[in-house]
């Protein structure tokens, strides 16, 4: 597939055009997409879009900016990951909506305090990133791109993260192009990217699916599945591969697309229901039969655990709501429930 | 005399018919549109005032003085937030 990358691209543009509003373009990451597609082809891009466009911009301008100040006051490792990195691979990088600058360091106390000394403001409760797989967000003043030291990559709680030393030694100049800015091989960033979706909501999100294949290159995909193995990710790398051909690539389509991931092919958001099942099912069935008992009581735990700032009174009415609106798209939900909140 | 922009801490974006820059020295966000996103490109790539009117009555069918002026107002204003090298 990485070899027919301007066919992937042209499939992209399919999803955007086959995507049922602006809604489902967002819930995907597609938006900025469809603007640089519609306005290529004359249509009409809606305000909200050119918006959306424009803090994109305002973000990815800061890249260079911040990623020059952060190499300028720390001396060890600093690696990319995801956002605009992952944008780098991209036909267009402006395509890709990023909010933060992911970087795995090698020693991140000393690299948070370099930073701060050098300028950078901690934001955040310090007691939410005591254990996270980040230190407290980092920001320039002035600038709205803020910088994540990571400890670890992101990764579901039933998945062992590899060891940073591992994913050191393998990593190659940042595409960004500042100088002494690393980021993880094709093969391992692939990777990287496919765990921090399954950590968050798995096979949610067009866009990183279509990550995940523009960073692999020819011989990504067999280092990738050697790696999986190694590090016992390859049920999640199966399912999620799988998936990324057959949206991607018109390959077969896996079980996991007609049961519980059904949304991705038509491009339309996923319902309630759906993003519920998605988060149990998934972990479910991307481990091995032994661990998967656990993988269904984290993933259980995690779905039906209370926000931090919310009390169960206030989680069994969201709970309920969600009961009632189990086949409405997640947007219009989220909606409804900031509206009963004000 | 030829008028630049600085490169140093200097990025920016076209965004259909606008420039999105950051001043990295300023911490601070430029949104351009209009004649100055015209004129953006070739103070990036150096043009003597004479260039940058020529391009305005050009681009927008203006008598030269109006030109003049704008031009003047925008290289003004670039040259007070030190984005311009000599």
């Amino acid at each position: 597939m990485s070899d027919n990358r301007s066919g992937i691209w042209r499939r992209v543009e399919e999803l955007v055009d086959r995507a049922p509003g602006t809604a489902a373009l967002r819930a995907h990451r597609l938006h900025l997409v469809a603007v640089r597609s519609w306005r290529a082809r004359g249509r009409h891009v809606p305000a909200g879009l050119r918006a959306d466009e424009h803090s994109a911009a305002i973000m990815a301008l800061a890249v260079p900016l911040l990623l020059a100040r952060a190499r300028a006051a720390y001396s060890g490792s600093l690696m990319l990951m995801k956002g605009p990195e992952a944008a780098a691979h991209r036909e267009d990088p402006a395509t890709r909506y990023f909010r933060d600058l992911d970087l795995l360091v090698d020693d991140p106390p000393a690299a948070q305090r370099a930073l701060v000394a050098r300028g950078f403001i901690e934001g955040g409760n310090p007691d939410d990133y005591e254990d996270a797989q980040h230190l407290r967000p980092l920001a320039w003043p002035g600038v709205p791109l803020v910088v994540e030291l990571h400890r670890r990559p992101n990764c579901p709680q039933w998945l062992m993260p590899p060891p940073s030393q591992e994913l050191f030694r393998g990593a190659v100049p940042s595409r960004t192009g500042v100088e002494g800015v690393l980021a993880p091989s094709p093969a391992v960033h692939a990777l990287l990217l496919a765990a921090h979706s399954w950590a968050h909501r798995p096979l949610a999100r067009l866009a990183d699916l279509i990550d995940i294949v523009a960073v692999l290159d020819a011989d990504g995909r067999t280092v990738a599945d050697d790696l999986a193995r190694q590090w016992g990710w390859s049920g999640m790398w199966r399912t999620t591969i799988a998936a990324a051909d057959a949206v991607l690539a018109d390959r077969s389509c896996p079980l996991s697309l007609r049961i519980w991931a059904r949304h991705l092919r038509p491009a339309r958001e996923s319902t309630v229901l759906e993003n519920h099942l998605l988060r149990i099912a998934a972990p479910v069935w991307a481990m091995p039969l032994a661990h998967a008992p656990r993988a269904f009581g984290v993933a259980f735990t995690q779905a039906a655990a209370k926000d931090s700032n919310e009390s169960w009174d206030d989680k069994r009415r969201r709970s309920g709501k969600a009961v009632a609106h189990a086949f409405m798209p997640e947007s219009a939900h989220v909606r409804t429930l900031k509206r009963s909140d004000e | 005399m030829t008028l630049r922009l600085r490169t140093e801490e200097l990025s920016w974006r076209k965004i259909d018919e606008e420039i999105v820059a950051l001043d990295g020295r300023r911490s601070d966000y430029l949104a351009i549109n209009g004649s100055g996103a015209l004129l953006w490109p070739l103070l990036v790539d150096g043009a003597t005032p004479e260039q940058l009117v020529s391009a305005l009555v050009n681009g927008y069918g203006i008598d030269e003085s109006r030109a003049a002026a704008d031009t003047a107002a925008f290289v003004s204003a670039l040259s007070d937030q030190g984005l311009l090298v000599a």
